[in-house]
Order: C-alpha cells, then structure tokens, then sequence
C-alpha cells in the first residue's frame, strides 16, 4: 500500500512507527503520529529522541500525550538556536548557532528563476555554541557514521558540491553568493519529452481518481458533517500574523516589541453576550479541561459567532525566553483532539472547541 | 556753603534688597536663557537640553519672588502693592509731563511721595506680567504634547509678549536708576538728600528724623 | 532644478505586515523602543457588510510644515519635498508635538523622534527602507509628478471596489510629501478632510515672536540714544539746584528788603 511513498521500510522489514507505509494510502511522514509508539511500543518501541530545530510542544497536537512519550525515552537529545519549551524535557541540549553564526547547505531553488545561494557566517559563534554541521558530524563520528562524514568542514563539503558546476567558494563569493540560471517554463521539460508530470494512470489531472477507487476508498471526495461545538463553546481556530513565524520569533526584541502576545478574536457581539469588552483578560479551556492564558480579547465583526481564533506560536511556557515566557495563550496546548485524513496521514487541528472564562 | 560731610535718607530696607536683587539674576537668566532657545543662530546653544533645564531652574526663585517678599515683610509687601494700584489726581498730572521726565527733567512736575507715578506704573504691570509669563510659562512646560496647535500658539504667543513688557520695563527701569543717581538705593540702601528732596519731597518731608543720617565724606 | 519628492501608500496592497516598520528601525538604527512608524487596522461599515484597512501613522511631509515653522533651532527644515531632521540642533522643546496636525513627531530621549526620510540613502540616490522592503509593494517613493499620476492610476483601478477611493495629500498644506490611497473617506481614518497652517501658529512665528524681538532690541537702541540728552539735563538741573538755594534766598531778602522799604 505505501511502497509509491517510496520511503524505506522500519526495523520489523514491514512496518514503520508513524503508519507511512500502512496506515495511510500515500504521503510521507506524519511526525504526530510517531508519539504514540512511544508510550505503547507497538508496532515497536521507540526510545530515543532527536528533537532538531521543531518546537514539539507548539508544532504537535495533544501536548499532554507528548509529554507522557518523553517520560518514557530513555534519551531526549535537543539540538536548538532557542532555549524553547521542550528543552526543559531533554536529557541533553546541544545548542546550535544562529544562521548569522555558522555555514549552510547550499539553498538551491528551481523553476522559474534558478538560483544557487550561498550561506554564510557573517561573525564568529558569539556563546558556546556549535554550527548544525559540526554537531551532525561531532554525532556521526561516534556512531559508526565516518562513510558519511568524509568531508572535514562545512567549506570543504560546498567547494566540493559546487564542483559540480564548475564553482568554487570564491568564485561564488565574487558573484555576492549567488548564481542565478536562466529558467523555463515549469512544463517546458515535460513537453519536450511529451511526458506527463503526473503520475495518474491516465496521465492527466484525475478528479474522479480510479487509483483510489482501486483501494477501496470514495474515488471523489464526499462532503462529512464535522461535529458543532457544544454549547457554550466556541471552534478553536488557529493562523498566523505576518508579524511572527510559527513558534520561533515571540522572543525576537524587534518583533516582539511590534506583537508581544496574541489575543483571542472573539465575535463582538458574542463578546458582549459573555458580558465581556475589547481588552479583557480570559482563560480558554478546551473540551478535555485543558487551560491555556491568560489572554487578551479582540472584539471585532471579523468572525463568526461560533468561533474563536488566535494566531498561532504564543502561550510560551519557557523561562529562558523571557520576553515571549507566559505571554498569551497557545492554540497548540489547547488541540488535544485531531482528525486524520486516511490518505495523506494529514492532521486537521480544528475539531477543538474551547470555552471563554473571565480571568481570576 | 561746602561741607566736609554728607546726608544720607535711607531708602529701601534689607528686606526689599534682598528680594530684588534674588530677583535681578533670576530674571537675567530666564531672559537670556529664553533668547538661546528661540533664536535659530543659536541652535547648537541650545541643543541637548541643557539651557532649557537652566531656564526651568531659574524659574524657582522668580516664581517665589511675592512669596518670599510675603514671608520676609508681608506689610512692606501689601503696601507695595496697594501703593502701585493707587493713582492720585498728581499721578495723572505727572503722566502728562512723562515725555519730559523720560528725558531728564524733574523740575515742574507735580512733587512725589516714596515711588513716583511711573515707579507705580511699573511695579502694577511688572506684576501682572509676571503672572502671564507664570502661567503661560507653566503651560508650555507641562501642557507640551497636549495643548494641540492652538494652545501651544496661544501660550506661546502670550510668553512672547511678557516677555517684552518685562523686558522693556527692565531696560526702563535700568534707564531711570542711571540718569537720576538712584542705584545707591537699592546696592547700600541710602540715598543723598538731595536726590530724596529733588525726586520724592513729598516723602522725605513726612519721613521720622532718624531716617536721616549725616555721613562724612572722607 | 531641485527634485520634489514624494512617497504614495497604497492601502489596498497593504497586508499589514510592518515590514516597513522593522526596515525602518533597522535601517535608521533607531532605539527598539521607539518607532518613526505605526501601523493599526480598523474596521469599516456593520456585519455582514464590512471591510478592513491598515492605517499608516507616520510623518506626512507637509509641504507648509506647522513642525518646520514653529522649529526654534531649525531641527526640522524642507528638503525637496522632504521634511527632513538635524538631531544635533535639537533642543527638545517639544513644540513639533503640538504643532504637528497629526500629532506625529514625539520626543524620544532628548531629540525630536520622526521619519528622516533616509536622507543619507536618498542623497545617493537610493529609496527609502520601507519603500525596498514592503513586500506588497505598497510604498513607492521618487519624483511627486510621477508618483501622483501613478497613484491616480491605482484610483481608477480600486474606484468599482470602493466608492470613496481618494488620494489623500495632493493639495493638503501645500501639498503633502506622503500620498495616501485611502479606501474610504479621510474621517474613516482619523485624518482631517482639509488641514491647515493654523493661523495662531502663523501670526506667533511670523508676527508676535519676531516683533517681540524686534521691538526688544528697538527698546536698547532708544533707551542708547535718549541717555546721553536725559543724563545731561539731569545733571544740569541738580547744579542748578545746588545754585539755586543762594539765589532764591538773595530773591527772598529782596522782596523782604522791599516790604521793609516799601
């Protein structure tokens, strides 16, 4: 079933941890679902965790079951450019310098405008702190990885990538790091060839998809009532502003000074129903008792009656981040309950329903 | 007719000395302080701060100047005042001759008690201008960010104006003490007889002897 | 002959990102504290039928500055189109704040806190941060002509969207120096419809301040002149009155000689 994922196989030859090749029809890796073999060790146990540069407690529903998994670990290894939430819960912190502090991979983009770019340190590590190469090799080294690790720099892996092409790190440095192609159409190569990109039986753009029917699911998607919120709660509905990025920049001085915390939107009239105003500070409490905030109150005609919206990244519980520490609440605590889409392994988040307490 | 010695009537008392001359570096400092800070070619005088803060400074012992004079003789300072409020019919005949005075005659003006008619005119608008340039003054320093255009024009403008009335008093005044001798007064606190008898003989006829002192010149 | 630049905000591709706002503070090291920018989103008309905009609450580069004309050290001067700032003359008296109808420039640690324009980057003929950054491409900047006209153009485009699309700054004061394309009325926005040179700042700088002055140092130069005549009459007077008591003795010895004799 999953053998089109293309994805090697987990330790029993058959089978992996996070369901890729047997729970879900296609897709690849559906990281939440890697939690749960934690805590039950079926299909087979899992014991150790690399948790590198992901905020496990805001990018995975149900935090909880999350920290109930790491309990069970017999090592948490965080490697990480922020001192975030998760890391009070690793057995070791690595961390990592800052993308001004070290070498990348080269970031390569195609399509409409090729470029190759590079990246660089702009100053030396300013703390003790290690570059995401260094540590990767440091570990590859003591686990019987030397094949891999070859290369002793980051300068002599990319002056041998960009080899290549016919480059070298200098030459790249002359042309202000980057080096840009002339690009085509995205469908250009496949007409030349009069092939299709698409990897349907017949070629084309399938809306009624045979490939499905074939494994017995619905061949076009069929609208499913999803369940209404109880009364006295409101859907849990999450975003973002272009202010912040996921959960990484609450505590950058610059951002934070423009958003410190995120406020929850409530539908003005709703709002007035609960006797609450614009500015007010609440607590929002989900369907499992959950609790996350306190929380400012946005007012506003911009959403519906039935539901409440927060951006995404907030609610901090870690205190060496000290100016996003306990700032608003965090819509990752508050989604404990998550749908699973039978053929990517998706998760939809937002089937929690929360309720809207007066704080104190 | 020639006498080794001279004499002396005492004029002003330790008390109003001591306010007028707290009185005169302060009003020199806010004045002077006040020009740095509007005049352009000044600017890099100005910038940072520091004379604002010294006029903000200065501003104390000029505001508290009544007050003080209040504490230390609080008759001779009601007096002063009610005298500088109470024009009489050879006040008004001396104003009719205040073109000949500003240019040094004394003679066929109407006699003078203790302050004469212009003296009068001085201290009654030296007072009220003293309370517009407070108030506005008090405006401007902590109304600055809420008075909107035309409070900030308004107290301004009203500063200005204090400004020079204070001023061109100030240099009147400076004038008069000059041309009729009478700085002796208010540095020692005596004035020569002469001077008593030829600016204010009303006031010297009605003065108690021992107001008159004779000194020898040597 | 001089540039007049201008800036046009175009509030229908602005996403209310503040890019421009961090660009800004960057660029212009300002203090992280403080801000020559600021943006709020308002809400327009009653459910179901309402829209959003971004408000931009930033220095309007009056072309007849109220802040220029009250400026006592000449902080605040025009610079083809731009009002433009020279912190080392500041002295912090804070009247811009008061005079500015947008109640834009505050006093940050001693100095008037605005936009500057990015003079520097301008000078060499570059364009401001905001304007490079606004990933929207809602900010331009370059010459006032072709900046308007551009922004004219985006008006007939948005006019079937909304009816009450205006540039807002083409003759206001003189002309502002940054353009809006404001999505509704100015009101909507809590920007006056017409703003003036308020005329009390106008008679307190043009006439009342300098005629204070003047008359001032008028007031020294007669008091000057008139001392040298009033001293000598003085003088001549009090000789005279150190004659006189002979005189008017001798007169009264007379008369009583004649009263005796008469």
């Amino acid at each position: 079933m999953g053998e089109e994922a293309g994805l090697p196989p987990g330790p029993t030859g058959k089978v992996r941890a996070d369901g890729a090749r047997e729970k879900f029809l296609r897709g690849g890796t559906a990281i939440q679902e890697l939690i749960e073999p934690m805590i039950t060790g079926k299909p087979y146990p899992i014991k150790g965790l690399v948790s590198y540069g992901v905020s496990l407690f805001h990018t995975l529903p149900n935090v909880p079951r999350t920290k109930d998994a790491l309990k069970n670990l017999d090592l948490h290894l965080a490697i990480d450019v922020l001192p975030q939430d998760h890391i009070a819960w690793a057995d070791v912190v690595l961390p990592e310098a800052t993308y001004l502090e070290r070498y990348d991979e080269l970031w390569t983009c195609s399509h409409k405008t090729p470029y190759i770019a590079l990246r660089e340190p702009a100053i030396e590590p300013m703390y003790d702190t290690k570059p995401g190469w260094w540590i990767a090799r440091e570990l590859g080294l003591r686990v019987g990885l030397e094949d891999f690790f070859k290369w002793k720099t980051a300068e002599e892996y990319l002056i041998l990538r960009l080899s290549s092409i016919g480059m070298n790190l200098d030459k790249l440095r002359e042309q202000q790091g980057i080096v840009i192609q002339k690009g085509k159409p995205y469908l250009a190569d496949f007409e030349k060839e009069n092939s299709s990109p698409f990897t349907t039986t017949s070629g084309k753009v399938e809306l009624y998809s045979e490939a499905l029917e074939k494994a017995k699911m619905k061949p076009m998607p069929e609208y499913e009532a999803t369940p209404e919120p109880p009364a006295g709660f409101f859907r849990l509905l999450y975003g973002r502003s272009p202010v912040h990025t996921f959960a990484r920049t609450q505590n950058t001085p610059l951002l934070n000074e423009l958003m410190p915390e995120n406020e929850v939107w409530l539908n003005d009239e709703a709002a007035t129903k609960l006797g609450l105003k614009h500015g007010d500070r609440v607590m929002l409490e989900n369907q499992d008792g959950i609790k996350s905030g306190p929380i400012r109150v946005k007012a506003t005609p911009r959403i519906r009656q039935d539901c409440v919206f927060l951006v995404h990244g907030f609610g901090h519980d870690a205190p060496r981040m000290t100016r996003a520490h306990k700032r608003g609440a965090s819509d990752a605590m508050l989604q404990t309950k998550y749908k699973l889409d039978p053929i990517s392994g998706g998760a939809g988040l937002r089937v929690n329903f929360v309720k809207v307490v007066r704080e104190g | 007719m020639a006498s080794e010695s001279i004499r002396l009537v005492r004029r002003y008392l330790p008390t109003q000395r001591l306010v007028h001359w707290i009185g005169v570096p302060a009003f020199l400092t806010l004045l002077i302080s006040g020009i740095v800070l509007i005049v352009p070619p000044l600017a890099l005088v100005a910038a940072g701060g520091t004379t604002q803060l010294i006029h903000r400074i200065a501003v104390v012992p000029f505001m508290l100047l009544p007050m003080l004079y209040f504490v230390l003789n609080r008759k001779q300072a009601v007096e002063l005042l009610k005298e500088s409020f109470t024009y009489t019919r050879d006040d008004i005949e001396w104003f009719k001759r205040m073109p000949a005075y500003f240019l040094g005659r004394t003679k066929g003006l109407p006699p003078q008690g203790r302050i004469n008619a212009g003296q009068k005119l001085h201290h009654a608008s030296t007072f009220l201008m003293f309370n517009t340039i407070g108030a506005s003054g008090f405006v401007l320093w902590f109304g600055k960010g809420n008075l909107g255009y035309d409070g900030l024009a308004l107290a301004a403008m009203i500063h200005d104006l204090s400004m020079l009335g204070l001023t061109v008093l100030m240099i009147g005044h400076l004038y008069f003490t000059l041309v009729y001798d009478a700085l002796s007064g208010m540095l020692r606190g005596y004035v020569t007889e002469e001077y008593a008898k030829m600016e204010h003989p009303k006031w010297l006829e009605e003065l108690p002897e021992n107001e008159i002192i004779v000194k020898s010149k040597t | 002959m001089a540039t007049r630049y201008a800036y046009s905000i175009d509030l229908d591709r602005c996403i209310g990102c503040q890019a421009c706002t961090v660009a800004c503070k960057t660029g212009n090291e300002v203090s992280l504290t403080d801000a020559y920018i600021s943006i709020t989103d308002i809400v327009r008309g009653q459910a179901p039928n309402f829209w959003g905009s971004f408000a931009h609450h930033r220095c309007f580069h009056c072309n007849d500055a109220p802040c220029v004309t009250v400026c006592p050290t000449g902080t605040l001067s025009k610079w083809n189109g731009l009002t433009i700032v020279t912190p080392e003359k500041c002295s912090a008296c804070g009247y811009c704040t008061d005079a500015c109808p947008f109640k834009v420039p505050h006093i940050y640690e001693n100095h008037v806190s605005k936009c500057i324009a990015c003079l520097e980057l301008v000078k060499d003929g570059g364009t401001p941060w905001c304007a490079t950054t606004c990933p929207s491409q809602a900010i331009k900047f370059g010459e006032r002509e072709q900046v308007l006209a551009d922004a004219h153009a985006r008006i007939a485009q948005l006019k079937p969207r909304y009816p009450n699309v205006q540039v807002y700054g083409e003759t206001q004061l003189g002309g502002l120096g940054l353009l809006t394309i404001l999505l509704d009325k100015p009101s909507a926005y809590g920007l006056p419809e017409d703003p003036q040179m308020p005329l009390t700042i106008d008679v307190w700088q043009r006439v009342v301040q300098p005629a204070s002055i003047g008359l001032t140092v008028t007031a020294i130069a007669v008091t000057g002149l008139s001392y040298i005549i009033a001293r000598r009459q003085h003088v001549r007077e009090k000789m005279q009155a150190h004659a006189a008591p002979s005189a008017e003795e001798s007169k009264d010895v007379q008369s009583k000689e004649k009263q005796d004799n008469g």
